[in-house]
Order: C-alpha cells, then structure tokens, then sequence
C-alpha cells in the first residue's frame, strides 16, 4: 500500500520552553503536529462466501504501510525533568486492498474460476498515548523523551464480498468491484515511546519535531461476525508548532 | 419380478409403406447423381454445375455458415427444387475457402418430370393424416409439399409429422390423390432403449440447474444461455404430451417442471434440465456451435410424458416410445421416456430400465437428432438413417468423455450407449457392436425393411470405425487393424466427424460417402497424411467401408 504523505503543515511543537533569561522551565509545553505513520502492518482478510451453492473462498490482502497524521499533546512538567504528557493522534490510511476470490462455477460443482483485482481500503487509527515524560531543556533546544501506554480505537474498510462480470459459457469471470463494509474496534491497549525534540525562537513559541512508535493488537469484526486481529500503530514522525507557558 | 415380453427395438421397427395404386403413372426409375468432388477436376466440374443450376433455380441456397474451426472456411448448402418444389434428400454441400472450392458433396436428382401443382389443400391433407393417425393436427403442423424419390419414381408429394399414442410418424401424402405413400417413424430417437437449483439426478449426482424464478416458484427455465432451454412436466398426461408433439396446443408456463424452493427433488427433471445444457454447452465450447440449428433455437424437453406406474395396463408400443425410450420430434422438442419400476425389465437381456434422462450420452444422442435435423439432414432409412443414429450415438459418447472420466462404472465415459440407465450394459456398444447383435462391419449390415431399413442396427457400423479412428485395434470381422490417433487426441475425430456430418454430408449419404467426407473433413483440419486422416481412413476400410 502506498500511503499519501499528508504534511498538514507543521504546527506544532513539544516541549521544552526555555529561555535563556529564565530561571525556571516551562510548566506546560504544547505541541501540534502533522506527519507521516509507518508500518509494516497488513491486514488479511481470508473467509468463505456462499455463491452457486460452493463456498467461494475469498482473500484480502491490504497493506497499511503509510498513513497521514495529525497529533496534538500536551505536556505538564511535575518536578525537575520529569512530566506527564497526553497526546491525541489520528492516522488515516488509503489503500489499495488486492483480493483474489475464487468464485464456482454456475452450471457445475467443483469448476472454481479465479478473480483477483483491488478496492480502495481505508484505515482511520485514533490513539490516546499517555506518556511519562523526561524532559532534557537548554537555551535553545529542548528534548523530551516519553512513553507509557497507548489506547487505540481503528476503523477499518473490510471487504464483505466481490462482485465480478461472467458470460456464457461462464468458464472465466473477471473482477468487477468488492463490497465493504467498515468495522470499528473495540479499544485497544498498547504502547509508545518516543522522542520530541524542539527548536525555540521565542519565550513561548517555538518549532519542533516528534518521533514516536507505538504499538497495539486491536480487534474487527470481520464478516461472519469473525474475529479479526489487526496491528495499530508503528513508527509516526511528524512535525509542527511548540508553545510553552 | 415382472417381465415385460417386449421385444425391443422390434417394437418399435418402422413401417415403410409404398403406395403404387394411386391411379397416377409413376415417373420413371430415379436417377440419382451422388457428388463427391474433392479432386482440382473434379471440383472444377461441379462447381461450375452447381453454379449453373443455382442460376436456373434448380439449387437453392438454404443457408451459408463460416467455419467456427477454419478461419476463411464457408460453407454453403444448397437444396434441389423442382418447379419451386423441394427434391426430398436432393441436396449439395459446397466447401470454399476463401472463394476457391474445397469440397462439393451432395445427391442430384435428375429426369424428374412431373406437375408440380397439388390437387390436395392443407386441409385436405391434414384430413388425411388425422384419418390414418386417429390425431387432428393443430395449426402449428403445416405440411410441406416435396418431391420424394423412391423405388417405383418420383411424387408430388406432402409431408408432415404426427404423433399418436402409439408412435411418431413422418407423412409421405401424394399430393395428387391424397394416398400415403410413405409412412416412417417420425421421431428420430434412442430406439429401443430404452434415457440449477441444485438437486440430485437420477443416479444421486449433485446437479446445478439454471432455472428461473417466477411468482415465488422456480422453473425449469435457463436464462443464462443463450437460447431457451425448458424442460416441461407433462405429469403422466400423455394426450396432452401428444397434443404438444403434433402442434394442437402449447405447453404453458404451468407445464414447466417446478420447485417451490431451489432445491430440486424431482431427479428426472434436473438431470433432463442439467444435461440438456450441458450438451449445448459441448457443442458451443468444442465446436463453437450455437445450439441445434447454430442459431440458438429454443430447445424444449418433456419428461414424466406417462405414469411409471401405469406400465402393467400400457401397450407394447406405448412402453417403446414412452417408456423405454427417449426421442427428438423435431424443432428442438425432446421426449424423455419413463424407464420402468423396479422389478421390471425387458427381454431378452433381462434389462432394467431407469429414467432415460439419467444418461448423459442419451441427451447428447437425442440433442444430436437435432443438429443433424439442422444440418445435413440425413435421411432416416436404410444408410443415411445408420449415418443419421451414429453420428447422435458418436456425440452422444463424445459428450461422455467430455465431462465424465474414462471408466466403466456409471457417471463415467465409455463407448456403450445408453449404461448408465439401461443396465446392465446398455444398448449398443460401439467398441464391440456384436455384443448386442449389431454389426462391425459393412459386409454383416442388415438388408431388410424393419428399423426404417436398420437404422440403429447399421449405426454400429460407423460408431465403430469412429471408435477405432480413436482407441485403434483390430476390426473382429476384417481382422484389419487400425493405428488410432489415442485418447488425448480424441478431441481431434470429435472435430473430423462434427465437421464431416454436420458441414460436408448430403442428406442421402451412403457409408461410403460418410467415409470420404470425414476423410476430406481430416484433411481440411489436419492435413493430408496427417494422423487424424491416417487413422479415420483405416478405421473405415477395417469396417468394410471403402
């Protein structure tokens, strides 16, 4: 799958506050960020539907390599370095699901014909990350290294069937669409842990960049009411606006 | 157990009778030209004759077909006419590629000198047959007025077809004085045999029939291919089974074969449905032929046309044509006969036999009926009628082969004809024709008038030079062996006899003939010297057939 890069424009920032003039850190730092997921997560789909009366296996195969991001956190500095931070982000994916099907034949049992062919397949992650955070400030730059645990909720494009064009004598058929349908998960709990690091050109205003990876075994209802596990999370870099107070 | 003295095919042999006393001279002795042009002088002859009596309206063009097998093939069939009358059986097939003439077979008729004009209207003639028949013909059966050589000259003549309880017959009326002049079994059929949703078939197969769905109840009537294909139950009612067959009424959408849900339980109903398509389908995919006329004619079946259990109170002749038998009337119209219950069977052989649209290859061989019909039309007596039964006995086993395994067990592919639902071993065998008395050879053919001349019994002769061309062997009688083109080119004699019967046979073919068309249909498609046209040339030569 290929994901769109999505650069929402980089808001955003973490972290640490700092001025040089100051005696004291921040106490609250803010971060707005927009930027890309990486994964290797796939989703596989393999269920049977009835047509012709033969189960018609079917097969999906959708790969969530690349999905667009939008986070924002907040970050509250507890004593010294060390802080607690939430953070909300949402990956959207848009793919390209391949899917084979092997569909029976209608006038005799045991004559499958093969269809493969793609269906756009969309994948919207919202994870709530709850984060320990140590923060590492200078004059100009400020570093925090976070991680804790992670909630995500996935909604996710599911092919529920195929739909194909035959003609007599019926002994090929050819891919013409799949149905879907989109199941959302139950939330799912995971981790992450990351880096923000964050260039200030003002008291309170700055920009920055994050790196996190995140990791959770979410669960879809599939066709049949069938159990689907699925991964959410991977490896999120994004970038944006720091404010600091 | 009960046993039925019915001796069969001898009840249903064929009555030919000729009429002399009419009160009208007969023409002179008939003189018939057969065309068997193959060679440059020879095709330069013929085809500028052909040419010539199409310019003088003796020949007319009945139709013209591309060659589904050889791209720039046509062919071209013409048919004898006299003053605007049609020469029965006087026809000529012309083969050219790409304008230049390949092949030119066919039977001419010559000195015909007669008038032309009937005295009889169609009523008049269908007062006759209803008199002689006891069946009043609707106005779906029209008469046709030809031209029909014989042994004593030529008539004037209309023929028709009517069905009786008893029997199919085909109409010969002078049209003069109104006699019958000749009288042959109408329906070209298994003699002596004895024939979606899903559902189970009449040996417990699984089954897809395409059927439709009309106001809650599924039909037997497939939409998916292309032409009609309706299988019609005719509930044991077997008056309104002979009203259909002579044209005095339809058969409605009530008369289909239903279910109230897509699962089947009528197995006579799903295999006559299920089959029927298949062997369409056959003849589409081998042979890129759509249907029996090539232009997707509507094909209709009836089964159940008698009560199984009626066959103690039923006439002999009755259990021959719908029990134990299955038969194509005409237009794409198909009869499955009822098999007998258990505990009956037929002498001799002690057969038993089950519901005839169990048997794949009784379908095709029915089906086939039909494709000639369109085709060549070969004439139902004496060899063109063996030519006629073998070519439907040859596809009906092609069919087998092309959807069953090879084997000998039931819903397996073999060279006996009609096994799977008259057992044990069916009704001929093309492997060894002497099994059931038939011949294997040319010289042991049977001569007399019964069978429409041994039309069924003579098939053997040329189902087994197809069966040889294919599996190779030794001919028991000439002791000639035969080197065959071997099993996984059994596709290839497929396509030689297909191209042979249905594109390249007059209507009045001899074996002899039949040999060098299937001989001239393996050159065309393989070669000269080529293994398909070694082989179909043994195999007629090891049957006598030279």
């Amino acid at each position: 799958m290929r994901g769109r890069f999505a650069m929402t424009g980089y808001l955003a920032l973490a972290a640490p506050a700092l001025a040089s003039a100051q005696t004291t850190a921040p106490r609250v730092y803010v971060s707005v960020n927009g930027g890309i997921q990486r994964s290797d997560n796939t989703v596989s789909q393999s269920f049977n539907v009835q047509k012709n009366f033969e189960d018609a296996p079917i097969s999906v195969d959708i790969d969530e390599k690349r999905g667009a991001l939008v986070d924002g956190g907040v970050v509250l500095r507890l004593i010294g370095p060390i802080g607690m931070g939430f953070d909300l982000s949402v990956v959207t994916h848009d793919a390209d699901a391949g899917v084979t099907a092997s569909v029976p034949h209608p006038f005799f049992f045991r004559q499958p014909r093969s269809i493969e062919g793609t269906t756009r397949a969309t994948r919207r992650e919202v994870a709530g990350h709850i984060e320990a955070v140590y923060l590492v400030p200078s004059q100009r730059l400020d570093v925090m290294i976070f991680g804790g645990p992670s909630l995500f909720s996935i909604r996710q494009t599911l092919v529920t069937d195929v739909v194909y064009a035959e003609s007599f004598p019926f002994d090929t058929a050819t891919f013409s669409s799949a149905q879907t349908a989109t199941s959302t998960s139950k939330t799912a709990t995971g981790y992450n842990v990351g880096v923000d690091v964050a260039w200030k050109f003002s008291q309170h205003l700055g920009v920055g960049g994050v790196a996190r990876y995140s990791r959770a075994k979410a669960t879809l209802n599939a066709t049949n009411n069938a159990a689907l596990k699925v991964d959410a999370g991977g490896l999120l870099a994004g970038g944006g606006i720091r404010l600091a107070f | 157990m009960h046993v039925l003295r019915l001796l069969v095919p001898a009840a249903i042999v064929a009555s030919i009778v000729f009429g002399g006393s009419a009160g009208h001279p007969l023409q002179a002795q008939v003189r018939a030209t057969k065309v068997a042009a193959t060679t440059f002088a020879e095709l330069r002859a013929w085809d500028s004759t052909v040419d010539r009596m199409k310019r003088d309206d003796v020949l007319r063009l009945r139709r013209t077909i591309d060659d589904a097998m050889l791209p720039g093939r046509l062919h071209e069939r013409f048919e004898q006419f006299y003053q605007g009358v049609r020469v029965f059986g006087g026809d000529v097939a012309r083969q050219s590629d790409r304008g230049l003439t390949v092949s030119i077979f066919g039977t001419i008729y010559e000195g015909i000198d007669l008038d032309a004009q009937p005295r009889l209207s169609l009523d008049d003639v269908k007062a006759v047959i209803e008199r002689r028949s006891g069946v009043a013909l609707g106005p779906g059966r029209v008469p046709e007025l030809v031209i029909l050589p014989d042994e004593t000259g030529y008539r004037l003549t209309y023929r028709v077809k009517a069905f009786t309880i008893l029997e199919g017959y085909e109409y010969f009326v002078d049209a003069k004085s109104g006699a019958i002049v000749l009288e042959l079994i109408g329906a070209e059929r298994q003699a002596a045999t004895s024939t979606l949703g899903r559902g189970q078939g009449v040996l417990g197969d699984d089954k897809k029939v395409s059927i439709s769905s009309q106001s809650g109840t599924f039909v037997a009537s497939d939409m998916l291919r292309p032409p009609s294909l309706r299988t019609y139950d005719a509930r044991g009612d077997v008056n309104k089974v002979l009203s259909f067959l002579n044209g005095r009424t339809v058969l409605v959408t009530s008369d289909l074969a239903s279910s109230t849900s897509t699962t089947w339980s009528d197995p006579v109903a799903v295999d006559a449905h299920a089959q029927v398509g298949w062997v369409y389908d056959y003849y589409f995919k081998r042979h890129a032929r759509r249907g029996l006329d090539n232009n997707n004619i509507s094909i209709v079946s009836v089964v159940h046309p008698v009560r199984r259990n009626d066959v103690s109170t039923s006439s002999n002749e009755v259990i021959g044509l719908f029990y134990v038998n299955a038969f194509y009337c005409c237009e794409g119209v198909m009869v499955f006969g009822e098999g007998l219950p258990p505990g009956f069977v037929t002498l001799p052989g002690r057969q038993s036999w089950n519901f005839l649209a169990g048997a794949l290859d009784v379908i095709a061989h029915e089906l086939t009926h039909g494709v000639t019909d369109f085709s060549s039309r070969l004439i139902g007596r004496n060899e063109p009628g063996a030519l006629n039964e073998a070519f439907s006995d040859i596809m009906g086993t092609a069919v087998e082969f092309f959807y069953q395994p090879a084997g000998t067990n039931v819903l397996q592919a073999d060279y006996a004809v009609g096994e799977d639902v008259v057992t044990p071993g069916g009704i001929r065998n093309m492997a060894n024709p002497g099994a059931f008395g038939d011949p294997d050879h040319y010289s042991r053919r049977f001569t007399g008038t019964a069978d429409n001349g041994g039309v069924h019994t003579n098939s053997t002769i040329a189902s087994h030079a197809y069966y040889l061309a294919i599996e190779g062997g030794t001919n028991r009688t000439s002791g000639l062996s035969v080197q065959g083109i071997g099993t996984a080119n059994r596709e290839q004699m497929e396509k030689v006899f297909y191209r042979g019967f249905t594109q390249l046979m007059p209507a009045n073919a001899t074996f002899a003939v039949a040999r060098t068309v299937t001989i001239q249909a393996a050159r065309d498609l393989y070669g000269a010297g080529s293994a398909p046209e070694r082989a179909v040339t043994q195999a007629w030569t090891a049957v006598g057939v030279n």
